[in-house]
């Protein structure tokens, strides 16, 4: 079996986890594990007048409960923003906001946490937070973006008005205005991104450890960025160096964005242990995942295409309001910015207009999930596209022909500045609709039909910015000639441990199955930033490629002097060090074994083999495909029949096929699973959830989603050395449009031109119903 | 308290617990089988499936002391010494897997299929396994894993 | 959960007989798939579960004179494995086969799906469209009643603190008869019913509808029966029209409530379809076997 760059290496993770062996964070019970069970609250917004918790520090095993005022005395920090946008230079203020570990004062979301609770068993723990007794003075709460910006709306943060933190806008207002005067054509829609949350399967949890003897504490922990764990608590929370702190994340299970922030949970697991100075473990019900786990999309918007007569786009114009939740924390920007600034997605737009507002309510942050803001963008340029299509009566695959970017137009600077490097979109979209069997789609309908459903098809053409931030890779040789790769990205699924090492294998000419693999650890990994918005194989991957090469650079240097040959003289080529013209060569094994002799090491080389890579992406990289789906609709009930999915994506080189085809997957199951399924509900007077199980908040199974062919077009990336694009979130970015316009499709001649998300059956059958009265 | 005992991968292994406690409590906390996860710990994702008399169960609904005298297969006793069971060689070899938490119970369901109906449909497997939920793959692997599993269990397929 | 006893009596009479010592402190626990779950979200815990499934009364699927007679624990997997409800009642199979998931099915039993009694029960429907009697074990002895007087409304049934199901049983002249159940989810596996439906008829002579029966649930307080939809089809000739004015007439009997997971508007359709098609697929088992 072949290892190197491209194979379809299975996973060295796998023996563990097909096995059972995985070890996931609560699966680790510590000796002398106290257990933590947070009281939340039970309102969407009030003022705290009392908490009295004298019944439950009675209960039996309890050993302490702490509350904010606590957290005040101890003089412990909040999370905020990790950037607000003028923190990255856009000259735009927006209320910053503080989210405590324990609230003070007044709680602004269901879920906030109160107060901290822990015993000697779960059980005891969960009994005595029931006698915790929190007295609310509940205020009138406010859970949309288009409720909270109305003047009278109950106010989230006094210095907020009309709820709104900040407004970006982007692109040029009057030129946008004229075109859309003079266009032949203008299409409008009105789209609600609904709000999602992750469901990894594996919930969020910490234990965390406080050693005595060192005065370190350890936390374990479930997340996709250990050092930003450290980081965040250390320096906001607890006002210390990282030094006192380390963080390890062992499996874990999905994140999907979720988990690329810090939780109130972690630190106060931390804190606690300072205290009790026994190990102290949180791990949450999923009813209390559902309420608590920050949570992703949720933008409103108003958009519109100016169109000439014969289909070439003239402007795109947009406003939306982005529900930010109760506090703005991690990367909340994220999704709010990079809507903006993938707006005009894959096509040659002359002008653009495009804005949003970053709007409190009374619901719990909004963070990146999967896509984090491209989605958003996606979905509203396709949803135009298509409507506009069907308007003007012209083929939705030959609308977008005309306007696709061309692939020597690249590099291609788009209205936001961003710089497509590469990128053959048109191809793509051929290759897929020819995978799609396009043309016998009429055959299928008339089949549908026969048996009393409808059959729609949707095209969506997507495009993701991906390589966020630097990061550093290290790899290092021991004394017997292995090496060990050291990660400062986060693998929770993507399966970085047989990745990284095909691509060692490849550039150094070592053995895959003698690469040890280590992540997760801060005190093993001195420095990195996770994994999470498809960063990893091109920020890791090309930190891991210059990291080779320091590893080739000094190699040179060794064998130069073993093989007394000047280190110019000396080629490295598959595995070996050869002097240039002669048959003297020494392979990276036996040179790495020399750089660790006891004596006889030139000083200047210093002891050992080890390379150090970092990598920052000057310009994003641009993931783009073409996703391709049919429906079958129930013509009495509404509801929907996924039949097929095709998929062609450019995720420039591929590494390891077998996962590169897995997270397309992955990404289009999420992406259904909002098309069709999928809607975080909250009460709109009490800000109670209402979707507080699996049962009511559906996620797609087995049988809710078809086989589904996956196929690539390789451009490689040239902003990177390896080549590669993200891979992780295109599958829902596309997925969701693609599927969203099928159904249109498939109703259109009904009268339908619009269906929110997720499509359910009663929405659909609404739809119709609303469709025929009008008619 | 309840003693209770279970022959769990084949070794009789006791515990004392309360009434209470799931079966999913026992196997984690008392019997160091980590293997069956806590998911949401109502019966609705699947990640707790474990077999009980050789059936597939939600450990998580089933009390510890209703299992007592039974024999019970959790994912630590599927493989034995020397190989795989042909579900884990498969998903192996697809990497149907990702981030593995919905593994074992994904792959106990699937055995549970595959030994009643040898040769299942991709409909009959999607029907078994519609009790095991999964958010990283989008299942086009895994039942792709289950159905060379059930070719090679079949002597249609090499198991080398 | 919080802390309870357990027994696990073997008899009818020593299941009575705890029930009578600790009620109303005692909960029946059999597969334990909706009371497990209750106790873990509830601090209202019994003192004591009577776990009933090892009592042999309550197992066995077997034809009596009376009719097929059903053990209240018999599991929804066995429902499905029955090759005499596969033959005669293939829509109990269809009905077993749409609670939750292989998982949930091994566990949970028929009698627990009924004692829980929740609108959207999944087997409720076909049972009443079969006129199931249910047999009840008290301290005064057995008593037989209707699946009807036994659903008294929401989580709640006519069973004493001291009683417990011990049996169901389909009527001789029902064993065999053509039915057909649907449910609508919004999945289709682990997911609640937005509406149930079975229909029950025999063809008569002259291809007439004989002792229609229509039952619908998650759209009223319990599964419920459209007796005016039935008096219309009875003697009436089987076509899709009659068919379709059925379960026109259904919608008007159902008392459907909106919440955020349908609207009663949408419940109503779903009633009329389903009605309508439950008809055309016992209809359609009718002539398989012609």
């Amino acid at each position: 079996m072949q290892h190197g760059i491209g194979q379809p290496v299975t996973r060295t993770e796998d023996p563990r986890l097909l096995t059972g062996r995985g070890i996931y964070v609560d699966d680790i019970t510590l000796p002398n594990q106290a257990y933590a069970v947070i009281v939340y609250s039970t309102i969407a917004h009030g003022i705290i007048k009392s908490i009295d918790t004298e019944a439950a520090s009675a209960a039996p095993g309890v050993l302490l409960i702490l509350t904010g005022e606590d957290a005040k005395a101890d003089g412990l920090g909040g999370f905020g923003p990790a950037f607000m946008p003028e923190d990255v230079g856009i000259p735009v203020p927006g209320h910053r906001t503080s989210r405590p570990i324990l609230a003070q004062g007044k709680v602004r979301h269901l879920g906030e946490r109160v107060a901290l609770v822990v015993a000697e068993t779960a059980h005891q723990a969960m009994d005595a937070a029931e006698l915790v007794e929190v007295d609310y003075e509940t205020l009138p709460a406010v859970t949309t973006a288009v409720e909270a910006v109305k003047d009278g709306a109950p106010q989230v943060y006094d210095e907020a008005a009309n709820n709104t933190s900040f407004a970006l806008r982007m692109g040029n207002g009057e030129a946008v205005a004229a075109a859309f005067e003079s266009a032949a054509h203008t299409t409008k829609v009105s789209i609600y991104n609904n709000r999602l949350t992750a469901n990894s399967m594996e919930p969020r949890g910490s234990n965390a450890t406080y050693d005595r003897a060192s005065g370190e504490t350890t936390l374990y922990v479930s997340t996709q960025n250990p050092h930003g764990v450290r980081e965040e608590l250390s320096g906001h929370i607890f006002h210390e160096p990282e030094t006192k702190l380390r963080v390890i994340a062992r499996d874990v299970g999905g994140g999907f964005g979720m988990k690329g922030g810090v939780y109130p949970e972690e630190a106060l697991v931390v804190w606690a242990t300072r205290k009790i100075q026994r190990p102290v473990k949180w791990t949450p019900s999923r009813t209390e995942s559902l309420m608590s786990d920050d949570q992703g999309r949720d933008q409103t918007v108003e958009a519109e295409l100016a169109l000439d007569a014969d289909g070439k786009i003239l402007a795109l114009r947009w406003a939306a309001l982005n529900n930010v939740g109760a506090y703005i924390v991690g990367a909340a920007n994220v999704p709010v910015m990079f809507s903006l600034r993938l707006a005009q997605t894959v096509y040659a737009i002359p002008e653009i207009d495009v804005g949003t507002k970053a709007v409190f309510t009374n619901v719990p942050p909004t963070t990146p999930y999967r896509g984090a803001g491209r989605p958003e963008a996606v979905y509203i340029m396709e949803r135009l596209m298509d409507t506009a299509a069907h308007e003007m009566g012209i083929d939705p695959v030959e609308l977008r022909r005309k306007n696709l970017i061309a692939a020597d137009a690249m590099p291609f600077t788009t209205h936001t500045h961003y710089v497509y490097d590469s990128g053959e979109f048109d191809a793509t979209m051929s290759q897929c609709v020819a995978a799609a069997d396009w043309d016998g789609f009429e055959k299928r309908k008339a089949e549908s039909e026969a048996n009393g459903r409808w059959r729609g098809r949707g095209l969506a053409y997507y495009i993701d910015d991906t390589g966020i931030f630097n990061d550093r890779m290290e790899l290092r040789f021991d004394p017997s000639g292995s090496v060990t790769i050291v990660a400062g990205t986060f693998s929770h699924g993507q399966g970085h441990e047989t990745t990284y090492p095909q691509m060692v294998s490849d550039w150094l000419g070592v053995d895959a199955d003698n690469i040890r693999f280590i992540q997760g650890d801060t005190a093993a990994v001195s420095f990195g930033r996770g994994s999470y918005a498809s960063r990893s194989m091109i920020v890791g991957g090309s930190a891991l490629r210059y990291a080779a090469d320091e590893i080739i650079e000094k190699g040179k240097k060794f064998a130069a002097h073993v093989m007394e040959a000047s280190p110019a003289d000396i080629e490295f080529a598959d595995g070996k060090f050869v002097v240039a013209g002669t048959d003297k060569q020494m392979s990276m094994t036996e040179v790495a074994q020399w750089a660790y002799h006891p004596a006889g090491l030139p000083p200047e080389l210093g002891i050992g083999l080890e390379g150090v890579g970092g990598f920052a992406a000057t310009s994003p990289s641009f993931p783009n495909g073409c996703h391709i789906s049919e429906v079958e609709i129930d013509q009495e009930t509404g509801k929907v029949y996924l039949d097929r999915f095709v998929a062609v994506d450019d995720m420039g080189i591929v590494m390891n096929t077998l996962l590169a085809h897995g997270q397309v997957q992955g990404g289009v199951g999420q992406g259904v699973g909002q098309a069709l399924l999928e809607d975080l509900q909250y009460d709109p007077d009490s800000g109670q959830l209402l979707t507080g199980s699996f049962l009511d908040y559906c996620m797609p199974r087995a049988d809710d989603l078809p086989s589904m062919e996956i196929e690539m077009n390789e451009v490689p990336c040239t902003s990177n050395p390896i080549g590669v694009k993200g891979a992780g979130e295109g599958g829902t970015v596309g997925a969701t449009p693609a599927v969203i316009i099928a159904i249109l499709d498939a109703l259109r001649s009904e009268g339908v031109n619009d269906i929110p998300m997720p499509a359910t059956p009663e929405r659909i059958w609404q739809a119709l119903a609303d469709a025929k009265k009008a008619a | 308290m309840t003693d209770v005992t279970l022959t769990v991968n084949g070794k009789e292994r006791s515990a004392s617990v309360p009434p209470e406690t799931t079966l999913l409590e026992m196997l984690r906390s008392k019997l160091n089988l980590t293997g069956a996860k806590l998911g949401c710990d109502v019966g609705d994702c699947g990640a707790c499936t474990v077999l009980v008399a050789g059936k597939s169960v939600n450990a998580c609904l089933m009390l510890a002391v209703q299992a007592n005298g039974r024999d019970v297969l959790t994912i630590e006793g599927l493989a034995t010494a020397e190989a795989f069971h042909p579900l884990q060689k498969t998903f192996e070899e697809l990497a149907s897997l990702q981030c593995g938490f919905c593994g074992p119970g994904i792959i106990l369901s699937a055995k549970t299929l595959l030994d009643e109906n040898p040769d299942p449909t991709v409909q009959e497997i999607k029907d078994a396994l519609a009790g095991n939920l999964c958010r990283c793959t989008g299942y086009t692997k895994i039942l792709e894993g289950v159905v060379d599993a059930a070719r090679i269990m079949n002597g249609k397929q090499d198991a080398a | 959960m919080r802390a309870f006893d357990y027994i696990a009596p073997d008899s009818t009479e020593s299941v009575v007989a705890a029930l009578a010592a600790h009620s109303p402190n005692a909960r029946l626990l059999g597969g334990g798939t909706d009371l497990i779950v209750d106790l873990k979200h509830t601090s209202n815990t019994p003192k004591v579960l009577v776990d009933v499934s090892q009592v042999e009364d309550f197992h066995g699927i077997e034809m009596t004179d009376r009719g097929l007679r059903i053990g209240s624990m018999v599991t929804h997997t066995e429902i499905m494995k029955s090759e005499i409800i596969q033959k005669e009642l293939p829509a109990m199979v269809d009905a077993a086969h749409t609670v939750g998931a292989v998982q949930t099915r091994n566990l949970g039993t028929l009698g627990g799906n009924l004692v829980t009694c929740v609108p959207s029960m999944d087997s409720g429907p076909t049972l009443l469209a079969l006129d199931a009697l249910v047999t009840i074990a008290g301290p005064k002895g057995s008593r037989q009643i209707t699946l009807e007087e036994f659903f008294v409304g929401p989580r709640k049934t006519c069973l004493e603190p001291d009683e417990v199901l011990v049996d169901i049983i389909i009527p001789k002249e029902n064993v065999g008869k053509p039915t057909h159940f649907l449910k609508f989810g919004l999945r289709k596996g682990q997911a609640l019913a937005l509406v149930n439906a079975a229909a029950s008829f025999h063809v008569g002579d002259g291809n007439i509808f004989s002792a229609p029966r229509i039952a619908l649930g998650a759209v009223a307080p319990v599964v419920m029966r459209a007796t005016k939809a039935e008096d219309f089809l009875a003697g009436k000739e089987i076509t899709e029209a009659n068919m379709a004015e059925a379960g026109e007439i259904a919608v008007t009997e159902i008392k459907p409530i909106t919440d955020f997971r349908a609207s009663k508007e949408y419940r109503r359709e779903l009633v009329a379809v389903f009605t309508r098609r439950c008809l055309a697929g016992a209809y359609a088992l009718h002539q398989s076997r012609a």
